[in-house]
């Protein structure tokens, strides 16, 4: 993971990395300024800070662009409007993905980022990288899927036609929004299978996701049996981010995990929730959150909002939504519609070639 | 004249008793990373628990929502319910034992140790783990006593991991 400048040259791009040092919050929580080079040409960029353990959280505080103007600020200023951007309160490792919509598309030059962690007021010292897009747009992601002591495995995923069923959907579906699925790999996990076969997405996905140790241009899906909330609540999907950390294996932030339980029953299902999912290591937010309190910064998106709660229970249904049929809408229905600004997003992505 | 408005009033009552669809409650069941709230089901009217062991009941649907309304009974702590969540804690479906065991210590606390304890026993793997993480979750008094119990005749490693883990809570 360590590097001071790499290269990586893929069919339509090219992912370059920067070093940009360590650095150590102060009492308040506050890094200083964490300078970054966005070169010429470049259509993403994925700045990352870490680790910092899993009990902390950490954001981006602010955000400059070569010309001194606020991407992103989380204080007060009598200049800055709020963009296009968006950045997760993340624990253990912080990417934050420029852009996350074509309203705000990514300038080259110097850049500066400050992070903050909730750390009490004790000094936490983390490492930054960055990750640069050259070379356009992409249109292909490859997939290495790893069993996880489901009854799908190596050496029966051939010939599972719940699981034909499974791909030739994600396939669709991403295929509609620009993205096509390129190589696809499936390896039985060897690690700790009884510990992780049904994962406690609160204490254990980060774990499984550190197991990882395949760098470069691919996404890591991990299938497991179920994941449940810490309280029991079945999870159907969870990814690292929103984003993820592309390229870079060995982290907190390296894939995403599905709940396998339903392969038989609703593969449609399942394989909604690897598209959405995947999206989300992608870049992409949920169009609108259950409560209608948050909505992703894409400008063609439908929000649905309070006024569209009919039965009046605080949380906004699929049927009661104009994106209730989008992809990344909090919760399944029918139909995974990708916008036209969404594929923008996936297609950046210094995963996607 | 009084006679309609009485009419519309025994209207207006039945329709605030009516029971919320299957498709009511599995909209709130979709999410993909969550599930429902405890508040976003209390806020329905009607009948939500027999809704909900209706899902339960029904073989066309998924194992996750079926699995998710299982959970969702631990929110509503009456007698049915329980006696509903008990059956299938000690069933033949290992996902469903497990929702019903994490719903029972959610709904019920101290007052289903009995049943918890025993699941603590219970053969499969990944039903001790999730009754271990049950406990750990409630960690009362109680709820560690019956970890420390378990954990003197568990053979297996993994849970063995899992209750020294919750027990350090």
């Amino acid at each position: 993971m360590a590097f001071l400048l790499w290269s990586l040259i893929a069919c339509n791009g090219e992912n370059t990395g920067e070093d940009l040092g360590e650095y150590t919050t102060d009492t308040g929580g506050l890094t200083e300024d964490i300078p970054f080079s966005v070169p010429d040409g470049s259509s993403s960029a994925v700045v990352y800070c870490g680790p910092y353990g899993d009990n902390l959280v950490g954001t981006a505080w602010e955000i400059k662009d070569a010309d001194g103007n606020y991407i992103y600020t989380n204080e007060f200023h009598d200049d800055y409007a709020p963009t296009k951007m968006r950045v997760g309160n993340l624990d253990d490792l912080l990417p934050v993905l420029m852009p996350v919509s074509p309203d705000l598309d990514l300038s080259a030059g110097d850049h500066t980022m400050k992070v903050w962690i909730a750390s009490n007021g004790q000094p936490v010292t983390v490492k930054c990288d960055a990750i640069y897009r050259s070379g356009g747009e992409g249109s292909s992601i490859d997939l290495h899927f790893w069993f996880v002591g489901t009854d799908l495995n190596e050496s029966n995923v051939d010939k599972d036609e719940d699981w034909s069923t499974v791909m030739a959907h994600v396939r669709k579906w991403w295929g509609a929004g620009g993205l096509e699925v390129g190589d696809v790999t499936y390896d039985d996990f060897t690690g700790s299978v009884d510990q992780y076969t049904v994962l406690d997405a609160d204490t254990e996905f980060n774990d499984l996701l550190r197991t990882t140790d395949e760098d470069g241009e691919v996404l890591t899906i991990f299938l497991v049996q179920e994941i449940t909330s810490s309280s029991g609540g079945t999870i159907l999907g969870q990814s690292a981010g929103p984003p993820g950390l592309p390229t870079v294996s060995g982290t907190s932030k390296s894939g995403m995990v599905v709940t396998m339980a339903d392969l038989h029953d609703d593969p449609v299902g399942v394989a909604r929730t690897i598209a959405h999912e995947g999206a989300h290591f992608l870049g992409l937010f949920h169009t609108t959150e259950k409560d209608g309190s948050n909505h992703d910064p894409l400008g063609d998106t439908p929000e649905c909002t309070d006024s569209d709660d009919a039965n009046s229970n605080g949380t906004l249904e699929p049927d009661e939504c104009p994106d209730g049929g989008n992809l990344m809408f909090w919760g399944q229905s029918d139909a995974a519609d990708i916008s036209d600004d969404q594929s923008w997003v996936l297609r950046r992505n210094p995963d996607v070639y | 004249m009084r006679s309609a408005l009485l009419f519309v009033l025994a209207l207006g009552q039945a329709a605030a008793a009516e029971d919320p669809s299957k498709e009511q409650l599995l909209g709130l069941l979709s999410g993909y990373e969550e599930t429902a709230s405890p508040d976003a089901l209390r806020a329905l009217s009607g009948d939500v628990p027999a809704t909900l062991r209706a899902i339960v009941a029904d073989p066309s649907l998924t194992q996750t929502q079926r699995a998710r309304a299982i959970h969702a009974l631990g929110w509503f702590p009456d007698d049915t319910n329980r006696a509903f969540l008990v059956t299938h804690a000690h069933g033949g479906n290992p996902m469903f034992a497990r929702k019903a065991i994490y719903a029972l210590a959610n709904g019920w606390g101290d007052q289903a140790i009995d049943e918890l304890t025993l699941a603590l026993a219970n053969p499969d793997v990944q039903t001790r783990m999730a009754a271990a993480n049950a406990l750990g979750h409630m960690g009362t008094p109680s709820a560690k006593l019956a970890l420390e119990a378990r954990l003197a005749y568990e053979t297996d490693p993994t849970v063995r991991t899992t209750i020294e883990k919750q027990m350090g809570k």
